[in-house]
C-alpha cells in the first residue's frame, strides 16, 4: 500500500531549450550531496543532447551538450531527502589574514556608485560594533537585515541602494546585502542560491519552485548558514535545498541564451521503499505490465493524470446518486465538472464564485429576454459576460489578494454559460421548486465527488494501481443493470400505498 | 415492507421502465417517428390514423418574415415545436385581432412576441436534445362538451400505454388554472385514471394526491364516461404497428367536431399513470408478454388484451 513517505522529495530541473544551429552547452543547477542531503535517486532525459557533470566549488552543475534544432524541454530528476543544519554556535573569530583564494572569491567587492556608497556607509555607522570581533560584526549585520528589512518576494532587490532605501525586498536582495556588508568588514561571505521544500498552497503551480536565496558566512574557518529572510543562523530547516553558491542567478550558470531553467519539487508519494527500490521491481520484474507505471512520467503529466484518473471516480459518485438514490441534477456531467473546478480551485472559492456568477447570469438572462434576442447570439452575450467578469475579477483580486491561486484557464466558461441559460429556463418552465431539486441534487453530488477527489490515499491508490479503472467500469455495469426502485421513488408513489390491500 | 407492497402492486420504477422495457423494445431507430412530429403526422397519414391538420410548417428563420401572411386565414392554431417533450414551447391562439392574438389563458400575443417565440423554438431551445428544430401550426382541438367542466383554460388529453401492440393502461390529463392550460402534470394538471376496459374515469391525482372533484370547478371527476374509447384504443393500439416502438405512450385529443385525433407519440411514457389508476404497470407488462408477439391484427390484440387485464386481480 503506498504512502506519502515523510521527507523525500522530487526535484525536477527541467531545462527549456530554444532552436538553434549550433553546437551548444548548456549549464544548470543540480543537487550536491551532503552530510545534511541524501539523495537517493537520479534519472535524466536529454531529449537527444548528452549529459555530463562538473563538481565545482560554486557547486554541482549538470551540462547539456549537442544540437537542438526543435524546441524541447530536457530534465534531470532527483529522489532526495534533507535534514536540518544545526552548528555549533561561532566562537568569537579575528582572523586578520586569509588566503588568496578566499580573498579573490569571498571578499571581492564590486565597484560601488556613490549613492550605493552612501547607503552601505549609512547602515555601517548605524549598526557595526565599534569595536568586536568579525563574529560580534557578522551577527549584528545579520540581524540587522532579518529585522529591519522587511522580505516582500514580488520586490525585486538586485540594486543595493533600493533595498536601504525602501527597507523592503526578496531573498536576493536581503542575502546580497548581507553578504556586501560582510565582505566591507572583511569577513568572507557568499550567497546560497536553492529552493525550499515546503507544501505548496497553490496546487496549480505542480510543485514548480522559485528560487530562493540564502547566505554562508565564514568564521573561524568555517562556513556557517544564514537566512536573513527566516531567521536562520548557524542553522537551517530541512526545507532549505541548496543548488548553487556564489552566483546570483540562474542565468549566470546556463551559458546560452535560448535556454531557460524550471525547478519543480514534489514531495515523494510511492509505496513505503522509495522511488529507486521501487524501479529497480520493475525492471528486474521484465513484466509489460508493471513497467506500465504512471510513475515513470515527467511529473507535471503525473499530476494531470492524478486528476483526471479521479473523473471516473466522480462517474460512480453520479451514477449512485442519479439512477439509485433519484436525485435530479442539471446536465449530465455537470457535478464532476464542478467537482474538478473545485478541486483546481479551493473549495471555499468555487463555492463561491460559482454562486456569484451563476446570480450575475441570471439577472442579465432576465434582462436578455426583453430583448428578444436568438438563442445563440443570447447565450453568447451570456458567455462574454462570464469572461468579462472573470476579467474584473482577476483585476480586484490582483490587488485585493482574496485568492492567491487564481488560474481562470480552468474554468469551466462555457459550461457555466450553458448552466445559466438551462437553469433559466427551468424556473420558467418547471417552477422553482423543481428547479431547486436539481440545483441542490448538482451542488450535493458535485460537494461529495469534491470529498473524494481530496482524500490523498484514493489519489495514491487509483494514480499506482490505474487499473482500478476496471473495476469501475465494473461498478458501472452493476448500476447500469440494476433495474430496482430508486429510492426517491418511495416517496414518488407513496399515494399508491393508500390503494387498500385486495 | 414497504418495498414489499410496491412489488405486490406492480410498481414500475424508471430503472426498470428503461432497462426493461424501453431499451428492450424500443429501437433507437424508431425514436424519430415519435420524436418528430413532422414525421409521425405524415406517417399517421400513410396509416389512417387521424391527427390534427398541420397548417404550415417553418425550418427556416427567413420563413418567419411572412408569419402574418401565413397566419392570416385562421383565427386559432397551435404554435409548438417537432421536437418538443412535455408540453414544453407550446403556444395556444384562440382568437385575433389583426395582429393581437388572444391565448388559451386570455393572455394578449403580439406577432412580434410570436415571431420571437418561433425564433426560438428554431433555436432548439425547446427540443430534447438542444438541435435546431422545426415550428408546426397546427389546427386548434375544440373542446368537447363532455370536458367542459374538468377542464380549465385548455384540452384535456388521453393517454393509452401499449407495450408489444396491446393496450395496457390509461388515463387523461386535465388542465387547471395552475397548469395554465397545458395537460402536464409536474405543471399542476390533474391526472385521472381510465378504466382500460369500459372508458369510465376513476381514481384522480392532483400534486401527487389522490382527489375527487376539480380544484377549480369542484365537479366531481370520477364516473365519467370518455366518448369514442374503443376508437380511442384502436388508434393507439395501431400506433405500435406505425411506429414498431414496443414500449409507448399515445397521446390522443377529443376534438369536439372531428372526434379524437392523435396529438402525439412518446417513446418514453412516464409513470405517473400508474399514481392516476392506483395501480402498477408491472404486472400488466408482464401479462402482455405471455400473449403472442407478432402478426395478430389490432382489433385481436384489443380482445385478447381486454380479456388478459380485465381477468387480472389488482
Amino acid at each position: 500500500m503506498p504512502t506519502v513517505q515523510k521527507g523525500l522529495w522530487t526535484i525536477e530541473v527541467i531545462t527549456g531549450i530554444q532552436p538553434s544551429e549550433s553546437f551548444r552547452r548548456i549549464h544548470f543547477p543540480i543537487p550536491k550531496p551532503s552530510e545534511r542531503l541524501f539523495i537517493k535517486d537520479s534519472k535524466f532525459d536529454g531529449k537527444g543532447m548528452a549529459l555530463t557533470i562538473t563538481r565545482s566549488a560554486d557547486g554541482y552543475f549538470g551540462t547539456w551538450r549537442g544540437r537542438a534544432r526543435t524546441k524541447r524541454s530536457a530534465y534531470y530528476k532527483v529522489v532526495l531527502g534533507t535534514r536540518d543544519l544545526q552548528q555549533s554556535p561561532p566562537g568569537p573569530d579575528t582572523t586578520a589574514a586569509y588566503s588568496a583564494s578566499i580573498r579573490e572569491r569571498y571578499l571581492a567587492l564590486p565597484e560601488f556608485s556613490k549613492t550605493q556608497l552612501d547607503a552601505l556607509t549609512k547602515i555601517e555607522n548605524e549598526i557595526v560594533p565599534k569595536t568586536g570581533n568579525k563574529t560580534r560584526i557578522a551577527k549584528a549585520l545579520y540581524y540587522f537585515i532579518n529585522e529591519e528589512i522587511l522580505y516582500n518576494s514580488n520586490k525585486n532587490g538586485s540594486k543595493v541602494e533600493d533595498v536601504v532605501e525602501t527597507l523592503e525586498s526578496d531573498s536576493l536582495g536581503k542575502s546580497k546585502l548581507l553578504m556586501l556588508l560582510c565582505r566591507r568588514q572583511q569577513i568572507p561571505a557568499r550567497i546560497v542560491g536553492g529552493i525550499l521544500l515546503r507544501p505548496q498552497k497553490n496546487e496549480n503551480l505542480k510543485g514548480k519552485r522559485r528560487i530562493f536565496y540564502w547566505n554562508e558566512i565564514y568564521l573561524n574557518n568555517k562556513w556557517y548558514s544564514a537566512c536573513p529572510t527566516y531567521g536562520h543562523f548557524a542553522s537551517l530547516t530541512a526545507a532549505y535545498l541548496p543548488l548553487f553558491w556564489n552566483l546570483e542567478s540562474v542565468k549566470d550558470i546556463l551559458n546560452d541564451n535560448h535556454a531557460g531553467i524550471r525547478v519543480y519539487a514534489n514531495k515523494v508519494v510511492s509505496r513505503e521503499f522509495t522511488i529507486n527500490e521501487y524501479r529497480k521491481e520493475l525492471q528486474e520484474s521484465k513484466s509489460w505490465l508493471l513497467q506500465f507505471s504512471l510513475y515513470t512520467l515527467p511529473m507535471q503529466v503525473q499530476a494531470i493524470f492524478k486528476i483526471l484518473l479521479l473523473i471516473p471516480l466522480g462517474g460512480v459518485v453520479l451514477a449512485f446518486f442519479r439512477n439509485i438514490i433519484g436525485f435530479r441534477t442539471f446536465g449530465i456531467f455537470m457535478p464532476i465538472l464542478l467537482a474538478l473546478f473545485f478541486k483546481e480551485s479551493t473549495f471555499v472559492f468555487g463555492v463561491s464564485f460559482f454562486s456569484l456568477l451563476v446570480a450575475l447570469g441570471f439577472i442579465e438572462r432576465y434582462l436578455l429576454e426583453k430583448l428578444h434576442l436568438l438563442a445563440v447570439p443570447r447565450l453568447s452575450i451570456i458567455l462574454t459576460l462570464v469572461v468579462a467578469f472573470l476579467c474584473i475579477f482577476a483585476i480586484a483580486n490582483q490587488s485585493t489578494r482574496w485568492f492567491h491561486n487564481f488560474t481562470p484557464a480552468m474554468f469551466p466558461i462555457v459550461i457555466t454559460s450553458i448552466f445559466i441559460e438551462r437553469f433559466s429556463i427551468m424556473i420558467v418552465e418547471e417552477g422553482l421548486k423543481n428547479t431547486t431539486q436539481a440545483l441542490l441534487g448538482t451542488l450535493v453530488i458535485a460537494l461529495i465527488s469534491y470529498w473524494l477527489f481530496s482524500i490523498q490515499v484514493l489519489q495514491v491508490i487509483v494514480f499506482t494501481y490505474p487499473e482500478t479503472l476496471l473495476s469501475m467500469i465494473a461498478v458501472f455495469i452493476l448500476i447500469g443493470k440494476y433495474t430496482g426502485y430508486r429510492l426517491s421513488e418511495f416517496l414518488r408513489f407513496r399515494e399508491m400505498l393508500k390503494k387498500p390491500l385486495p | 415492507m414497504i418495498l414489499q407492497r410496491f412489488k405486490d402492486m406492480g410498481v414500475l420504477g424508471m430503472n426498470a421502465r428503461i432497462g426493461k422495457y424501453m431499451l428492450q423494445n424500443n429501437h433507437r431507430k424508431d425514436y424519430p417517428k415519435v420524436d418528430d412530429k413532422v414525421i409521425t403526422s405524415d406517417l399517421a397519414r400513410e396509416h389512417g390514423i387521424p391527427m390534427p391538420d398541420n397548417y404550415a410548417v417553418f425550418q427556416t428563420f427567413g420563413r418567419l418574415q411572412n408569419l402574418d401572411t401565413v397566419l392570416r386565414p385562421f383565427n386559432s392554431f397551435v404554435i409548438k415545436p417537432a421536437a418538443g417533450s412535455m408540453g414544453n414551447g407550446i403556444i395556444v391562439i384562440k382568437g385575433r385581432s389583426d395582429d393581437v392574438f388572444v391565448r388559451s389563458n386570455n393572455e394578449m400575443i403580439t406577432i412580434r412576441d410570436l415571431r420571437y417565440h418561433m425564433a426560438q423554438i428554431l433555436s432548439g431551445l425547446y427540443s430534447l436534445s438542444g438541435y435546431p428544430d422545426k415550428v408546426i401550426v397546427q389546427y386548434m382541438i375544440q373542446l368537447h362538451p363532455v370536458f367542459d367542466t374538468i377542464a380549465v383554460n385548455g384540452v384535456p388529453d388521453i393517454r393509452i400505454i401499449v407495450y408489444r401492440g396491446y393496450p395496457v393502461m390509461a388515463m387523461t390529463r386535465l388542465p387547471t388554472v395552475e397548469s395554465n392550460g397545458r395537460a402536464n402534470l409536474h405543471q399542476g394538471a390533474i391526472g385521472v385514471g381510465i378504466d382500460l376496459l369500459t372508458g369510465i374515469t376513476r381514481n384522480a391525482v392532483y400534486k401527487n394526491k389522490t382527489i375527487h372533484e376539480h380544484p377549480d370547478t369542484k365537479v366531481s371527476i370520477s364516473g365519467i364516461p370518455i366518448p369514442f374509447w374503443e376508437q380511442m384504443v384502436l388508434m393507439s393500439v395501431k400506433g405500435y404497428d406505425m411506429t414498431g416502438l414496443g414500449y409507448l405512450g399515445v397521446d390522443i385529443a377529443l376534438d369536439a367536431e372531428k372526434g379524437p385525433m392523435v396529438l402525439e407519440m412518446n417513446a418514453r411514457p412516464g409513470l405517473a399513470i400508474q399514481i392516476a389508476n392506483l395501480r402498477g404497470l408491472r404486472k400488466r407488462l408482464e401479462l402482455i408478454e405471455t400473449l403472442p408477439g407478432e402478426g395478430l391484427p389490432p382489433e385481436e390484440r384489443i380482445t385478447l388484451a381486454m380479456k388478459t387485464i380485465g381477468g387480472m386481480k389488482e
